[in-house]
């Protein structure tokens, strides 16, 4: 993806909704609470699964 | 959304952190939120306070800012702003701990009626899931907006 598509994404997505974007936030993507967190849950919908009217698919 | 007295906060590129302060008698206290996808469109809701000094997250430890109601309206509407831009996403919600599960199935409890016309909720009992009652305990939630009141 080129800078000029991600820009535009981004502009589109910002429009979508009043909140403001900031360079200053984290990326927390690889912070180990939110893995552990993500884990979790992955595994407990692993277990249960979903409610029919929300059928998707939980990555293994 | 909810029309309630919520923090500002803000968001990066990729609209999946979101971070705010809290302010109160223990002075700010960094929140963050981050949405972690587990499945096709289906993300995990992380939320903690972060010691700034060690990086550290915790949703266990209590803060005590005396502002629930206000931190509770805040990571709704953080959920409300996910959701108009993860077009159909499907967000699960549970608590470290039985505690945090609670306080949040209490917020849901408190603006089900600002709720409910905008999302569909479950809630997990037994290893079951059901459309969310008011007054029930569960375990878990999942959320998404209706189809009509998609952004």
């Amino acid at each position: 993806m080129n800078l000029k598509e991600k820009n535009s994404k981004t502009s589109s997505k910002a429009q979508k909704k009043s909140v403001a974007v900031s360079d200053n936030v984290g990326n927390y993507e690889k912070h180990p609470f939110f893995i552990k967190k993500a884990a979790a849950a992955k595994d407990l919908l692993l277990k249960v699964g979903l409610p029919e009217q929300l059928a998707k698919k939980v990555h293994a | 959304m909810l029309n309630l007295d919520k923090y500002s906060y803000i968001t990066n590129n990729s609209f999946l952190d979101y971070e705010f302060d809290s302010i109160g008698p223990k002075g700010a206290i960094k929140k963050v939120a981050r949405f972690t996808e587990i499945g096709t469109n289906i993300y995990n809701f992380g939320f903690g306070d972060v010691d700034e000094k060690t990086g550290e997250i915790s949703d266990t430890v209590l803060s005590n800012n005396q502002d629930g109601d206000k931190v509770l309206a805040t990571v709704a509407n953080i959920i409300y702003d996910f959701t108009n831009v993860f077009i159909g996403a499907v967000v699960f919600i549970k608590g470290t701990t039985a505690a945090r599960t609670r306080r949040y199935q209490m917020g849901i409890n408190k603006y089900w009626e600002q709720i409910s016309p905008i999302f569909e909720v479950f809630g997990l009992k037994n290893e079951k899931w059901e459309p969310f009652k008011k007054g029930e305990n569960y375990e878990a939630f999942l959320g998404r907006r209706k189809a009509s009141f998609l952004f």
